[in-house]
């Protein structure tokens, strides 16, 4: 609708100032004061309330001395909230673990127990959900809660221990790492202390980092892709268990993209039998997991081979772990 | 209109001085506090380009000298001090680097970082003069004043003042154009050409500009346009057009004349420059969760993010003063009966309407790239100002019919200072860390960070752990400042605020201390870092009420 001689305030003229006193009585005037002066008064508080709310550096040292004189091999500090890392500065007697915003039971499986460390007074800080997370995930609270100042540390234990009973991961020494060419020959890898650099390329040189896969950390083995030549990972003589896991993903902020780039593909053997495969698509975020039941071959000694393979092996930044668990 | 008292735009007696005193304020605020705020990425590379683009006036100097003036001239002699940095125009980087030039090399009144950015605070305080005369006769004189606090103490706004970047120079020159078309609509030639000359400054500053015309041109179409008809018939309107020919003829030419790089290959690299920003990449950024890394991006992203980076107490006048505007403009143009309850909208908040909105609504389309947060929408954040001071009035009113009289000329500092005193606690609290503020609708840095919000950008939260690496560095130290870029690293160490014999590192390999920004997408970086150093444990960081912003690890 055009702008009518009625509607209109010439443009010759300045705009009016705010509407004539009457309107000061409209309720939605009132409710914009209210709200306007209500807001400010809420800021005011929340900046006089924030000091109260932040942990001093003696709370995390009183808290470090604690979790010093009660860890155990195989605990681990869980932040709470997660991104609350200043807690690394002082706590060194066991990891400490930010799981960002997608913890999962089996981030957590293979700890005996998780040390909850909470900042419960932060602004939209939720500590009964960390607990609760805990809870649904087989840990249970194995004593009261602490204060240290504005720090609160709960011990929790886990139900159910998940330990593998061979570590792909930490025995990749005993690995036999190759490419296998198109004609079946091998393009051996060989072995250089705890790593396996292939000549191919500087970046195919398998070995156990720590990489971040969808924003955690995660101990596993490097593992770029050679291309559609599988980059083999063999280990003879292993002791099967009832499972066999295995997590893998693309390392850092190439996952994201999927232009380009193509799917990377982990197929697991024993002996020649292939018993399963893992796929990290391109542009897809998150670890992949992968569970193979071995019952029926368990407590024999079997050769595991693991072959990675990317019909694009450009920026395959691949990483797996994976273990036996009897 | 011949005279300033005949032209109800004019500013009134008084307001000038009001302006000028707020101009003056406003380059105090910024200067005096600027030494603490570190270098982003982009200020890094400006350094650089302000230096060569500097260098070539003293190249024409000197060929005037030797007799040979057109030896400057030469695609040659240009592509040499203008090829750099060639994906922006020069308007500002060619201030920052004369400001330098006199400043800082030819006087030595300032330090390397001041001589670079004093331009940039400049148009910081012409800014607020401008919002000012616009506030005093679109809002009231209080309002006015009201206006510019409201929006310099934001304190993402105010950081971004302190830099030689584009952002601010870019929200002048829109608020530029924008006074200057407003002053044109009493039909004054001066402010017609220079309405045209303020969109060539607008262009010559980022291509932001592209879009303002269209925003005058709707305003001008639903309301000047059927007025001048009316009162006038086609000659009226034709002459009405004219800050449009201004637009379009003396825009372009000042942006091909301020720019060298041009002269001699304006269409090729006129399109190379387009072609660059139409098909800008992303980057990474932490949105409420998610990492938002390719179009689709989220609809009403700026709105969204916006909610969460001004201060509680004025966002709220802004919201409810653009509600209020969005209603008058309803209640003018598409449901008339509700102008029972409010007044219809007049062409000046039309005006401001489609200037407080344009910029939040560009970047809030779904394949618009969104790197680098509120800077890109800072245009429309004075005209949102405006808004909030205009609610600030209407509470006032509300209050002051419950008020006893002599309280009642008390009521609209008191209620200002209310309203500001959060917003200026936070500012100071957060300073100099503007990109990592959040409001307390977030929850602050704590909130935001659970709230899943990017942390910071840009890196210059690193001047943050720079005085421990100075106590502790070893002598010669390869230090790694992660996202910090070379030339904003010989920056820190020109400007005395890093060792000299702190030598580069380029990743954690080479390096023994490594200061890691915390940024989502960057988390492998700091995996990298535990990985070289062969520990998780860091020896110091900047924490911003707990929220990790720099962590620094030193290799055992």
């Amino acid at each position: 609708m055009p702008l009518t001689a009625e509607t209109a305030t010439p443009s010759e003229q300045p705009s009016p100032a705010p509407g004539p006193a009457p309107r000061a009585r409209s309720p939605w005037r009132r409710l914009e004061a209210l709200l306007a002066i209500g807001a400010a008064l809420l800021a005011l508080l929340f900046h006089l309330r924030l000091p109260t709310t932040l942990p001093t550096d003696e709370d995390y040292r009183a808290l470090a001395q604690r979790i010093a004189s009660i860890a155990r091999p195989g605990d681990v500090v869980l932040l709470d909230p997660h991104w609350a890392e200043k807690a690394r500065l002082f706590v060194t007697s066991a990891p400490v673990l930010n799981l960002d915003r997608n913890p999962t039971r089996e981030d957590l499986a293979r700890y005996a127990r998780v040390l909850l460390l909470s900042l419960p007074h932060l602004p939209r800080a939720d500590a009964p959900a960390a607990r609760a997370f805990l809870e649904r995930n087989r840990f249970r609270a194995a004593g009261p809660v602490e204060q240290f100042g504005r720090l609160e540390l709960t011990v929790f234990e886990n139900e159910q221990v998940e330990i593998p009973s061979f570590d792909f991961t930490e025995q990749v020494a005993q690995a036999r790492v190759y490419i296998r060419r198109p004609d079946g020959s091998e393009e051996i890898c060989p072995r250089r202390g705890e790593r396996h650099p292939c000549p191919r390329a500087p970046w195919i040189n398998v070995g156990a980092e720590v990489k971040e896969i969808a924003f955690k950390p995660y101990r596993c083995l490097w593992a770029h892709p050679a291309g559609r030549e599988p980059l083999v990972i063999e280990y003879p003589d292993v002791s099967i268990g009832r499972e066999l896991k295995v997590m893998g993903g693309i390392v850092g902020q190439i996952v994201f993209k999927r232009r380009g780039y193509t799917d990377t593909r982990l197929e697991v053997f024993i002996d020649s039998e292939r018993v399963g495969e893992l796929t990290a698509p391109a542009g897809v975020v998150g670890e992949r997991r992968l569970t193979v039941d071995t019952s029926a071959m368990a407590g024999t000694r079997r050769t595991v081979r693991f072959e990675i393979t990317a019909e694009n092996p450009d920026m395959r930044h691949f990483c797996f772990d994976a273990g036996v668990h009897s | 209109m011949s005279g300033a008292t005949l032209d109800p735009r004019a500013p009134a007696r008084g307001d000038r001085l009001i302006a000028l005193l707020l101009a003056v304020g406003t380059f105090l605020a910024l200067a005096l506090t600027e030494q603490a705020i570190g270098f982003t990425r982009d200020e890094g590379y400006y350094f650089r380009a302000g230096r060569d683009y500097a260098a070539w006036f003293v190249d024409l100097w000197q060929a005037l000298v030797r007799g040979e003036p057109l030896a400057a001239f030469s695609d040659e002699a240009i592509v040499r001090r203008w090829g750099y940095n060639h994906e922006h125009p020069v308007f500002a980087k060619t201030l920052f680097g004369l400001s330098h030039l006199l400043f800082t090399e030819k006087l030595g009144w300032l330090r390397e970082a001041a001589g670079f950015r004093l331009p940039a605070w400049i148009l910081s305080g012409w800014l607020s003069a401008l919002l000012y005369l616009l506030g005093a006769r679109t809002v009231s004189r209080r309002g006015g004043v009201f206006a510019v606090l409201a929006f310099w103490l934001t304190p993402r706004t105010f950081f971004h003042g302190h830099l030689s970047c584009f952002d601010m120079p870019v929200a002048w020159a829109f608020m530029l154009v924008v006074y200057c078309y407003w002053r044109s609509l009493g039909g004054s030639r001066l402010w017609t050409v220079l309405t045209g000359v303020a969109y060539g400054v607008a262009l010559a500053n980022k291509h932001n500009a592209w879009f303002l015309p269209g925003v005058l041109a709707i305003h001008f179409a639903i309301a000047e346009a059927p007025r001048l008809l009316r009162e006038g018939g086609r000659a009226a309107l034709l002459r009405g057009l004219r800050p449009f020919a201004a637009i379009a003829v003396i825009g372009p030419v000042l942006f091909y004349l301020h720019w060298p790089y041009l002269w001699h290959a304006p269409v090729e690299r006129f399109l190379w420059y387009a072609n660059f920003h139409t098909a800008h990449i992303n980057y990474p950024w932490r949105y409420f969760g998610s990492l938002l890394v390719d179009a689709p991006f989220p609809w009403f992203y700026a709105f969204g993010l916006t909610a969460v980076t001004v201060p509680l107490s004025i966002l709220v006048l802004m919201a409810t003063g653009a509600v209020h505007e969005l209603v008058r403009f309803v209640a003018t143009w598409i449901a008339p009966s509700l102008q029972r309850r409010v007044s219809p909208m007049d062409s000046d908040s039309l005006l401001l309407l489609g200037n407080a909105f344009a910029s939040l609504t560009v970047f809030s389309l779904p394949n618009i790239p969104i790197f680098g947060g509120v800077k890109h929408w800072l245009p429309a954040m004075p005209f949102l100002a405006l808004f909030a001071a205009r609610a600030m009035e209407r509470v006032v009113e509300v209050v002051q019919a419950r008020s006893p009289r002599p309280l009642q000329l008390a009521t609209f500092p008191a209620l200002s200072g209310l309203v500001l005193l959060p917003a200026l606690i936070g500012l100071a609290h957060n300073h100099p860390y503007g990109t990592s503020y959040y409001n307390e609708l977030a929850g602050g840095h704590p909130g935001g960070a659970t709230l899943g919000m990017h942390r910071q950008y840009w890196s210059n939260n690193v001047t943050g752990v720079l005085d421990w690496l100075n106590e502790n560095a070893p002598p010669n130290a390869r230090v790694f400042l992660h996202e910090v870029n070379y030339d904003s690293f010989l920056a820190y160490r020109a400007n005395g605020m890093l060792r000299k014999d702190i030598r580069y590192a380029h990743g954690p390999q080479d390096s023994v201390i490594a200061a890691y920004q915390y940024m989502p997408e960057f988390r492998d970086v700091e995996m990298q870092i535990w990985q070289h150093y062969g520990t998780q444990t860091p020896v110091f960081g900047l924490y911003l009420d707990e929220t990790p912003q720099v962590v620094v690890y030193r290799r055992p």
